[in-house]
């Protein structure tokens, strides 16, 4: 080993904990890379593996007429068509009844598009006519078994049918009942897959309504799916990038996405300056040795390679362990996940790009920390190092005393800290950007879990105010609600509208539910200047506007695909609610709306259960499971859906964000500790003569560590201020990239997160001043004063 | 004032490191030195006469034997009696100054005043007309020279009025012309009767302006003498 690189190994030993808070925050940063892009890629392999073996519709069209799929498969791109029915009618499962989902399928062979993976059991064979296959989520709910019995409702009648065998299907890996309803609760929902003929003889006239298409592998997506809207026309056309599960997948799958981006280029920024502050000073303690040695004969670019060689070897180091515990993690995560959603095909796979890319992010931190230092240590002339000073930084009055002139009288040793903090500006910086990091990384994560507390709160204390859903098997009137609102424990009961439609503007479609409500309604909140529903009009979801390009005052046209007609009305306003985009209207306004529709429907046909449920608010004082067990007994009840269970089963969710975010404080606070631990470590190293003639004058050591530990805490209060702006601005940006027609994300920040990751700073800076109080308390007084420097 | 000897030795050893690899820096040091006297520690490198200093200034604790300071006893003493020894009974004046950069001449010798009973600016203000600063107590070390910011540590040790001012090689980076200045302060600064100073070098000229000097070889004292007619430091060329 050559002298030199046996100096270099000493020099490691003997700044361990400086060189090793170096290569944590380098390890970090690369792992967290390695870890969500790794997780990022296998995640989207999956998804997109689960949806070509399964063949996911490219584009899936409802109540468009029989004639639309010939059209459909003549355009370019179109590789093949299918049709098939689908009906949301209520199934019972024993004493369960909830609004399920039919779906035909052909028999004894699977189809082109939207196949089944069949888990346990068979698929459907002609031989088993009675026979159903049944989503796997289902299944899960309801603890079915392949030979169990599951009921459908037509009319009042329920229908037996057998699980034959259970599925995964590529439209359910999240099962989301729509767009608007992205979360149904646990044992809501669940979608049943029979074939047509089974179809017939438990729904008798059921005609096929859906046509789903596959594109060529090389299609043009975009241009084929505008020409299948155009031939589609006014009805319900929804992409595979809106099919809802994929949808919401897709959020997730976006979020590490940009969290293997955004996040490790935190970590590595602060691994570059407290590897830049450390070989900073290493170069200039060092130079005398520098001195000696280029007056020894050694070149300046020797010198230069050598202290270059400091950050590769940390860089590299990082790299490599970073990349290793990344790599693992992200298998980790992606096998968590998928299992956790019971993804058929979990593609894990190692691509280079993730250690090569992992690598060179973390050598080039290393390198570029150590370029400045380095050449430093080239531009130094032999007689100038000789000499040995160490740079400690001029003299000069501070900002503060400057602008508030009267501060000057405040004792010295306050004047000390504030001229502390202005005393090497590099420095200082970079504890003030290293706390700014930090908080940006600690608020991108607590701002998501406020944004989600505060929109859940919303959603369900402002937005949706029902308590409970009651469907019933007969047509709704005003019998049923006075039913509903005679239950003990009710405080009042409202009939509800809700009919699938697709909101038309031009060329612009968005497929969505219209919800109608009775004049005053207690069972929703609108955000609007009026807080109530216009006379005329629709009022909508905000993000319909950038959907299908409205503004209020715009006509847009309202298919009901399912009552086989349309109108016209006019867009009253909209309302920035978290969950979906709805449009609302008062019922008497729908009521004449669908009396002047082409062709005109008669309030009667609102009646139906499947478009008219029965809303009620409970008594709060009241027992609220035991309302929902009086409701089920109403006369007609067929099921009764908790609409606060999903309040509850998203803060049951919470509990996950919280460990996401002690994690991402953790690695915040650890981030902000290395650096400021470094650059206390190297202001103690440099000030180490000041401190003990301090006191060999009998300053005592605590109140060298009172002066230690305020110029860091004064630094990094002034890092708290800007750290708490930026970390605001990337966390709003973090959220409302999220932000789309199913949820609006934008960022909501309690003022307490805000104190809170404030004060951690502090509690972080002053844990990072321990090491350095400790070495100023070990400090041999009597031979620092004497060698000037340490 | 419960001792008439401002410092008292006896048998004082200091011993660095164990075994093998020990050094015997002070060997049985016997010293008596009474208030208001200007005494040289002389030797050369190695002598001990550092670590002699260090003991007196409890900036080191003994081996063996005992130390008496201005009445206190140093051997013995926990950090916290050590730190107040050095507060109330000495001045140290160190060969590179030490100054704290970003605090001008003036607030570096308020920061010990401060620390001491008194008005700290009306006793800093006297003490750098004492040596010659008053002009200058605004400016920062690296405005000053390196005989101006000897004054100013040497303002520091003084501030607190201590009856121990200790020099280690306080000319040591001084040119000649500064080096005797500097040396004329120290002297003037035992005028207080119960002051004493004591400064250490290797250098012999200086020793002839001395009241009182001890010649420290290989950790013990190999002479000591009492000068009839101290040499006035603007005399003294080396």
């Amino acid at each position: 080993m050559s002298a030199l690189k046996t100096k270099r190994k000493r020099d490691f030993v003997q700044q361990r904990w400086q060189f090793l808070a170096v290569l944590v925050t380098i390890t970090l940063g690369v792992m967290m890379f390695a870890a969500s892009y790794d997780a990022y890629r296998n995640l989207e392999a999956s998804y997109t593996g689960t949806y070509d073996r399964l063949a996911l519709a490219d584009v899936t069209i409802t109540g468009a007429e029989p004639g639309v799929a010939d059209t459909i498969a003549t355009i370019d791109g179109v590789s093949s068509v299918e049709r098939r029915t689908q009906v949301d009618p209520p199934l019972r499962v024993g004493d369960d009844v909830f609004i399920g989902r039919v779906v035909t399928m052909p028999v004894d062979q699977q189809p082109a598009i939207n196949r089944l993976d069949i888990v346990d059991g068979s698929y459907l064979t002609s031989s088993r006519p009675d026979g159903v296959v049944i989503e796997t989520h289902m299944a899960e709910s309801f603890d079915l078994s392949v030979g169990d019995p599951v009921e459908i409702l037509v009319g009042t009648e329920w229908n037996p049918v057998e699980v034959v065998g259970i599925a995964v299907s590529p439209e359910y890996l999240w099962p989301a009942r729509s767009r608007q309803d992205v979360f149904p609760l646990p044992g809501t929902f669940g979608v049943v897959y029979l074939a047509e003929e089974t179809l017939q003889v438990v729904a008798p006239g059921t005609v096929p309504n859906q046509i789903m298409a596959l594109y060529e592998p090389d299609a043009d997506t975009t241009a084929t799916d505008d020409a299948v809207r155009l031939a589609a026309g006014n009805v319900e056309v929804v992409t595979a990038a809106d099919q809802p599960s994929n949808a919401a997948l897709s959020l997730d799958v976006k979020g590490f996405q940009q969290m293997s981006v955004a996040f490790p280029l935190l970590f590595l920024l602060a691994a570059g300056m407290a590897a830049f502050i450390l070989l900073t000073r290493l170069v200039y303690s060092q130079l005398g040795q520098i001195g000696t040695l280029r007056a020894s004969g050694m070149s300046r670019r020797a010198l230069a390679k050598h202290y270059l060689s400091y950050g590769l070897i940390l860089g590299t180091a990082g790299a490599v362990i970073g990349v290793i515990l990344g790599v693992a993690a992200g298998w980790a995560m992606t096998g968590l996940y998928t299992d956790e959603l019971g993804i058929p095909d979990t593609i894990r796979s190692v691509r280079w790009v993730t250690p090569v890319a992992g690598l060179l992010f973390g050598v080039a931190t290393g390198a570029v920390a150590a370029l400045a230092p380095a050449g430093a240590s080239f531009r130094i002339s032999p007689a100038e190092a000789m000499r040995g000073d160490v740079p400690t930084g001029g003299g000069r009055v501070s900002l503060l005393e400057r602008a508030i002139p009267p501060t000057r009288g405040l004792p010295t040793r306050w004047l000390m800290i504030f001229r502390g903090v202005g005393r090497n500006w590099r420095r200082s910086l970079s504890t003030v950007i290293g706390v700014v990091l930090a908080l940006t990384l600690i608020l991108a994560s607590w701002g998501m879990i406020d944004t989600v507390a505060i929109l859940v709160d919303r959603q369900f204390n402002e937005v949706d105010l029902v308590d409970a859903t009651s469907v019933f098997e007969e047509p709704v009137d005003d019998s049923q609600v006075e039913a509903v609102a005679a239950v003990s424990g009710v405080a009042a009961a409202e009939p509800v509208v809700t009919l699938p439609v697709s909101a038309i503007r031009g060329d612009g479609s968005y497929a969505t539910q219209l919800q109608a409500f009775v004049e005053g309604t207690q069972m929703h909140g609108f955000r609007t200047d009026t807080e109530t529903l216009p006379v005329d009009g629709v009022v909508a979801g905000i993000a319909l506007g950038d959907e299908i390009g409205v503004e209020v005052g715009d006509r847009i046209t309202v298919s009901l695909t399912s009552l086989d007609t349309t109108f016209e009305t006019t867009i009253a306003g909209f309302v920035d609610e978290p969950m979906g985009t709805v449009l609302y209207m008062e019922r008497e306004a729908l009521i004449g709306a669908l009396a002047a529709a082409d062709p005109a429907v008669d309030e009667q046909t609102l009646a139906d259960p499947s478009i008219t449920t029965v809303a009620s608010r409970f008594d709060p004082a009241g027992d609220h499971q035991g309302t929902i067990d009086r409701i089920k007994q109403v006369d007609g009840v067929v099921s009764v859906v908790d609409n606060r269970a999903l309040a509850a089963l998203f803060n049951d969710f919470m509990g996950f964000f919280y460990v996401f975010v002690g994690a991402m404080l953790l690695f915040g606070g650890a981030m902000a500790f290395a650096l400021i631990f470094n650059t206390i470590s190297v202001n103690v190293a440099e000030r180490s003569a000041e401190y003990a003639t301090m006191r060999a004058n009998g300053v005592s050591s605590r109140s060298i560590g009172a002066l230690i530990t305020g110029e860091n805490v004064l630094l990094t209060a002034i890092g708290i201020v800007p750290g708490l702006i930026v970390g605001y601005i990337v966390s709003s940006w973090f959220m409302h990239s999220y932000t789309s027609d199913i949820f609006q994300f934008d960022l909501e920040m309690r003022p307490s997160t805000l104190v809170l990751a404030g004060l951690a700073m502090i509690v972080v800076a002053l844990l990072s001043v321990i090491p350095g109080i400790r070495t100023v308390n070990r400090l041999d007084i009597a031979s620092v004063v004497r060698e000037r420097a340490v | 004032m419960t001792s008439p000897l401002a410092i008292k030795a006896t048998n004082l050893t200091k011993v660095y490191g164990e075994g093998d690899t020990a050094v015997r820096a002070l060997h049985n040091v016997d010293l008596e030195i009474p208030y208001g006297e200007f005494v040289v520690i002389l030797g050369p490198s190695g002598s001990g006469k550092t670590t002699l200093l260090n003991q007196i200034g409890a900036l080191e604790e003994p081996t063996s034997g005992s130390i008496i300071a201005d009445g206190v006893e140093l051997a013995g003493l926990d950090e916290a009696g050590r730190t107040d020894h050095r507060l109330n009974a000495v001045g140290f004046v160190f060969q590179f100054y030490n100054l704290v950069p970003t605090l001008t001449a003036e607030e570096n010798v308020t920061l010990i005043a401060e620390l001491t009973d008194g008005d700290p600016e009306q006793r800093t203000a006297k003490v750098l007309e004492e040596v010659g600063l008053s002009g200058r107590g605004s400016h920062f070390p690296g405005q000053l020279s390196g005989g101006e910011q000897q004054r100013v540590s040497i303002a520091r040790g003084l501030v607190k009025n201590p009856p121990l001012m200790l020099c280690d090689e306080p000319t040591g980076s001084l040119d000649t012309d500064m080096g005797s200045q500097i040396l004329k302060l120290l002297k003037d600064v035992t005028a207080d009767s119960h002051r004493s100073v004591l400064t250490v070098t290797h250098n012999s000229v200086i020793a002839k302006m001395a009241d009182r000097v001890i010649e420290l070889r290989d950790g013990e004292i190999v002479g000591e003498r009492v000068n009839p007619s101290p040499a006035d430091p603007a005399d003294l060329t080396w």
